[in-house]
Formats: C-alpha cells, structure tokens, sequence
C-alpha cells in the first residue's frame, strides 16, 4: 500500500509538475509544460530563424528559482532580464555588461541573465545596477550556434531579494549597443533595427501570500500573466537659459525634468555644426548649472537638451554678441 | 535659360551658390560675380524649428545700362531679443564682381548699434562646361549641362564643404539633392514665367530638419 502510494504520488507530479520543482541543471529540459510560462510564436524573428526564441520556462522550490529558454541563435546575444523589486534600469544601452539598445517603460529590470552566441562562459548573471556586478549561479547551455539551444540556469532566491513577483522578458539581440531582433513576451518595438522600448514583461506571483516563502503546489502559468505598460519617459518640464542673449557669463541653464534621467545639453553652430557638450551625461530631475562663456566666440548657438531616456529633444538659440 | 531661373534655396540645399550656373542674387553674399540678372527674391525659415529663432532673406539683381547690379538683406531674429541684418550691394561686369557689405547687430544691453564693414570681390568662368568661382569667401567648380549642374564649393579656411546636384527635369519642375557640412538636403522648385515657389529640406540627424520657402518673381 505504502509503495503505491510513493508511486502514484510520483505519477501524479509527473503528470502535474507543480512548485516545488527542482530542475537538474544539466542542459537537459527537464521543465515541464505547465513551466512554460511564454512560448513565442514560430518563425517572428526579424534576424530569421537562425535567431529565434522558441519558449521561456520558470519555475522554484524553495530557495531557487530556476529559468530555463529554448532558443536558436548565431552569432548574437540571449538576454533574459528579470524585475524583482522595485528601482532597477530603464535604459539597458549604458549597462557596463551586456549594453544593447534596449530601453524599458513599466517594469525596470533588476537582474540580468545573458549569454554570447550560445556560449554561457562569455555570459552569466548580473545584478543591475549604475555598475553591474555579478550574481551566484548554477547554469548551463546545451547546443551550438545555428541550432536549437537549450539554457537552464538556477538563482537562489536569497540573492534576488526573495521577490514576490518576477516580471521577465527575453531578447535576441546583436553585439554591444546594438538593437534587438526577437522578443517574448511580443513586444511591438522590437522591430530588428533601431532603439526597442519594451513595455511588456510576463509576470510571475511567485509567493502569493507574501508569508515570504516561495508558494508551492501550484503550476508557474496558472499565476502568469502578461502586463502591458503605458510608455512613459522622464519629459521635460522648463528648461531655460538666463540670459539667452549675453556678453558675459556665466550663464545660467535651468533644467527640470517629471524624474531622474541622464541628461546631456549639446551646442551646436548656427549652422548646426556640433561643437561640444556644455553637461554630459548627468543623473538628475534638477540641475541649474553655471555655464562659462568666456572660451566662446561672438555668435548664435544652438543648445540640445536631450536625455538618453527619451528620443525627445528640446531646442534653444544662444546668443553671444 | 532654364539654368538662370533656378532657386535662391539651392545655396541652401547643399547647392552651394558660388558656381551658380544659377547666376543667383543672393551671391552678392558669396560670389559678386556669380549676381543674377533679374529676379527677385524672398526666403523665410526657422533653423531646425526652433522657438524665436527666424531668418529672413531678400534679394534682387537688375542691369542699369549694361550692368549687373544685386542688392540682397539677410535677417535674423533671435530669442526676442537680438537682431542682425546684413545688408549688401554688388556689381558685377563680366567674369568679375566686387560688393560692400554691412552687418547691424542690436542686442538687449547693447548701448550702440554694432556695424561692421566688409567686401568681396570674385571671379567666375566657366569653360567647355566646367564652371570656376573664386571669391573671398568661396571656392569652387563645378560642371553644368542643360540638365543639371554638379558642384562643389569649401569656404577659404575648408570648414565648410558643400556638394550637390541639381536636376532639371523641365521647365516647370527641377530640384537639387546635396550635402552641407556632411548634412543631406534636398530642394523642389516650381517655376512659371513670372513666379519661382521653392521648398527646401534641410536634414540634420541631431537638431532636426529645416524646411525653407522661398518666392521668387522674375522681373
């Protein structure tokens, strides 16, 4: 009685593969379908089928969180960002590891599993961050450029700052600062050229009850759903130069913007000639900064703001007489 | 003649102006021996769309006995504030061309109007379809046929450097595609026998596009 029992407990969870589930990291699938937490549509990469991402697993027990992405790739990159908490990136293009150009609205990634051309040794996991430093994993990946890959890793959930939700999205992308070519969850930024603005993320509830343990005996894509995110970028809020017409500095330049982004006022000729930048590349929602015109000739200049969070741009003439 | 009647724009489209198989009048500013004969002109357009940023042109040339004379203003506007016109006379007999210039500037703490002075003198030629125009503030050659003309102009210290194209497709329609300063732009003129209107598309991949009109009425 005692051995049916093991038995048919095991035939059960074979059949229903629920949390807790440990995965073997060992290159083999070993997730199950109910693991599948997005399976992307066949054949949509922009970079063919040579790069394309096939399904995204996800499952825990109870101090791991294991991840595992079927996926055909060539000479490019496997991204899977994870949002566990709140704060995080919204611009993957300045990362020192693994920059793409690929920007977030909503959710904003906290944590980076990443690999180049098949070959995890060349990747890993990153926690995100103005500098990225790297995080304690078990992963493998089986298969080779061109072919159908399989990538498992395991994170302890310590180290992810025991979430109750994880909002994912995985990418192909190219090299360094380069776009990207396939997307799952579908996000219709992802074009295969130019700046992608990912604003959707499937969400896992991974500890339902907030008791602080990760939720067992139940199936990853029963507490699965897919967030779409308004896009919305830090915007400018006043910007101006006092005096704009002057003879003598300094000058003031007042800029404020509706959150914290990366801001950079650029100055360009009359002609439109690019010169240099007045303030490069500066955090912050407020800055009043003296500029010193001395060095500069008599003239009508034009002044950029713009800020790498947003494609938006505010412009300004100066004059020097 | 379809070539004399071409845009005021095309300096401005990556044209340049100097060779002007144009024979435009704003060249008084660049070449006062490339002046047109007579026409007149009016440009407008704001740099790259930006707020109280305008500029201004107006420009004639007329033959008084024989002589080509050009008169041209250019005007800008800048942050409600400052302004500046330059405003120039050229004459131009034969392959050469002298001119006069002066700026005016005002500007808000100015105690006195700014004037200055400056000249131009050029020289313009053009042999079995190749065109030379040398003047103090331009260089360039060219070469033109009855459908086009191709150019290339620098200013003296090679700062600036202006290549393009431009395409007579008849006597209503032509246009010019070039580079200024490395920046593609594009111009579709419209002509009549009385009336020249002019769209030009400056693009700039940082600041933006300009779109400049222009009016012309031959006289």
């Amino acid at each position: 009685m005692r051995k049916f029992l093991v038995l048919s407990s095991l035939f059960t969870l074979l059949l229903y593969p629920e949390t807790f589930h440990s995965i073997q990291i060992d290159g083999e699938n070993d997730f199950s379908p109910d693991e599948a937490v997005v399976i992307d549509d066949a054949n949509d990469s922009y970079w063919s089928s040579q790069n394309e991402l096939d399904t995204l697993f996800l499952t825990w027990n109870a101090e791991t969180l294991f991840i595992g992405c079927s996926y055909t790739l060539n000479n490019n990159a496997l991204l899977i960002f994870l949002d566990t908490e709140t704060g995080g990136i919204d611009n993957a293009n300045g990362l020192d590891w693994y920059p793409r150009d690929v920007r977030f609205s909503g959710a904003k990634p906290d944590f980076l599993v990443a690999l180049w051309n098949c070959d995890l040794s060349l990747g890993g996991v990153r926690k995100l961050g103005e500098n990225t430093s790297p995080v304690s994993y078990r992963g493998i990946n089986s298969g080779s450029p061109g072919e159908k890959n399989f990538l498992e890793v395991a994170i302890p959930f310590e180290l992810l700052g025991n979430p109750q939700k994880i909002s994912l999205t995985a990418l192909i992308c190219g090299g360094d600062y380069a776009g990207a070519g396939d997307v799952m969850p579908d996000d219709p930024s992802v074009r295969g050229s130019g700046n992608a603005i990912i604003n959707i993320f499937r969400e896992i509830t991974i500890d339902g009850d907030g008791d602080g343990v990760p939720d067992s005996l139940i199936a990853p894509v029963d507490v699965s759903k897919t967030e779409e995110y308004k896009v919305s970028f830090p915007e400018f809020k006043s910007v101006f130069i006092n005096p704009s017409i002057a003879q003598t500095g300094p000058v003031a330049i007042h800029v404020e913007l509706t959150d914290t982004a990366t801001l950079t006022v650029a100055l360009f000729t009359e002609e439109g000639r690019f010169l240099k930048n007045v303030i490069e590349g500066v955090r912050t929602d407020f800055i009043e900064y003296s500029w010193d015109i001395h060095d500069l000739d008599k003239g009508i200049y034009i002044l950029k703001f713009y800020t790498s969070e947003n494609r938006g741009m505010l412009k300004k003439a100066f004059v020097r007489y | 003649m379809l070539l004399l009647i071409l845009s005021s724009t095309a300096y401005l489209t990556g044209m340049g102006g100097a060779i002007s198989p144009l024979e435009r009048p704003e060249n008084i500013f660049i070449n006062p021996a490339s002046i047109g004969k007579k026409i007149v002109h009016i440009t407008f357009y704001r740099p790259f769309n930006i707020d109280d940023f305008y500029k201004g042109d107006l420009y004639s040339s007329f033959i008084l006995k024989g002589v080509n004379f050009g008169v041209g203003l250019k005007a800008t506007r800048v942050n409600r504030g400052y302004t500046r016109v330059i405003s120039a006379i050229g004459i131009k007999y034969g392959i050469f061309g002298v001119s006069l210039s002066q700026k005016y500037e005002s500007a808000p703490g100015s105690k006195s109007f700014l004037l200055n002075y400056d000249w131009n003198a050029g020289i313009r030629f053009s042999l079995r379809g190749f065109a030379f125009a040398l003047s103090r503030k331009r260089l360039g050659f060219g070469f033109i046929t009855s459908a086009g003309s191709l150019s290339f102009e620098t200013t003296p210290d090679f700062k600036s450097l202006y290549a393009g194209v431009e395409f007579i497709v008849n006597r209503v329609i032509s246009g010019s595609a070039g580079w200024m300063n490395g920046r593609p732009a594009i111009g579709l003129y419209l002509h009549n026998p009385r009336f020249d209107i002019e769209m030009g598309f400056l693009t700039n991949s940082e600041l933006g596009e300009t779109t400049i009109v222009s009016v012309g009425w031959r006289l």
